[in-house]
């Protein structure tokens, strides 16, 4: 009986585990690896592999052909974002170290900024005749540090577009989760000040 | 009055159609008086009857000659292993039925809601640092096309 049940819980993780090894064989895969350590949990982790892009893909035809044929060439989309605080340093130090591995492959910078706590570094990985990948490494003054790998074919005028369709604004999200810790910290504080 | 674990290596020998006339008095011996155990050989026999209606192909001699010289206790009798083979069979059955169904509608809502944070973030760096990030992937991606025309034109 235990036997049995130990072969249908490897029955149940085999898809799920397939999905990200599927991920991991297309050329424009790139490993993060994990700040988790450092920051704890990611703020944000995201990955959807080509089977659920397809899916997502045929639904999406007839109410919203935008997003359908921004999907077409896509194979896969990972996101990692972590919150770093005021002490960004492990997160530009991954970054520099994942950078200088692109450049020794078949990865070209196409972007590089470093000005006054903002950095960004974006990469983009070409096929023999299209598009393998992008990635974006960048941290900035909203204490966040940001890695984004999309696999396949993405086109750029497109990205706006969708965002807007969604209505998608990270930054009001960041806003909104600000004040709430701040007035976390308000409510904290106030507690100490009548204890004392 | 026999143990436990006799009279169920019986009712298993019984099964598998291995007990001789011997061994049938033994269990009806065993079984007498006690109605728990007269109801499990009744069972018994209804399940070799069926296991016997289903049909055998015999197995060739030198197999079954290996197959006997298994310890008793190691040996899973033919019974159990349809039962185990069924149930995992069912149970495979309504896995690979599970993850054959695709995406529900609930997955598929938050696939895009996770395509566009996605995408948000990627614009949004591309607005902070101050980059047209589609202007620099579009040149990435012409110049193949213009290597590639260039060449051609030379040749």
């Amino acid at each position: 009986m235990k036997r049995l049940l130990i072969a249908l819980l490897i029955a149940v993780s085999v898809p799920v585990m397939a999905q990200t090894d599927e991920l991991k064989k297309l050329p424009g895969y790139v490993d993060f690896g994990s700040l988790a350590s450092v920051y704890g949990e990611p703020k944000v982790e995201i990955n959807i592999g080509p089977s659920m892009l397809g899916f997502v893909g045929a639904l999406s035809k007839h109410d919203d052909p935008e997003t359908a044929e921004l999907l077409k060439g896509l194979k896969g989309v990972r996101v990692l974002v972590y919150k770093v605080g005021d002490d960004p340093s492990a997160a530009n130090t991954r970054i520099d170290d994942i950078a200088a591995k692109l450049k020794t492959s078949d990865w070209e910078q196409i972007v590089k900024v470093n000005d006054d706590g903002e950095r960004a570094k974006i990469f983009v990985k070409m096929g023999a005749t299209t598009m393998d990948g992008l990635i974006v490494l960048a941290t900035d003054d909203d204490d966040e540090a940001v890695f984004v790998n999309i696999l396949g074919r993405i086109d750029p005028e497109n990205i706006s577009k969708v965002t807007q369709a969604f209505h998608v604004d990270v930054d009001s999200l960041d806003h909104k989760r600000h004040k709430q810790d701040k007035q976390e910290t308000k409510g904290k504080k106030s507690n100490q000040d009548e204890a004392l | 009055m026999k143990p436990n674990n006799d009279f169920q290596a019986l009712l298993d020998a019984l099964m598998d159609d291995e007990l001789d006339a011997v061994g049938l008095r033994e269990i009806e011996n065993a079984a007498q008086g006690d109605p728990i155990r007269t109801r499990r050989l009744r069972l018994a026999r209804i399940m070799q009857r069926a296991l016997g209606e289903m049909g055998q192909v015999k197995t060739p001699a030198l197999l079954h000659a290996r197959l006997r010289s298994i310890p008793q206790k190691q040996r899973l009798s033919r019974w159990r292993a349809w039962g185990v083979g069924l149930a995992a069979g069912l149970m495979l059955m309504m896995v690979s039925g599970l993850f054959q169904r695709g995406p529900s509608q609930a997955e598929v809502m938050q696939t895009r809601q996770q395509l566009a944070v996605a995408f948000a973030y990627l614009d949004k760096t591309s607005r902070r640092v101050g980059v047209d990030t589609r202007e620099q992937i579009t040149r990435s991606m012409e110049q193949p096309v213009r290597v590639g025309l260039l060449k051609a034109t030379v040749l």
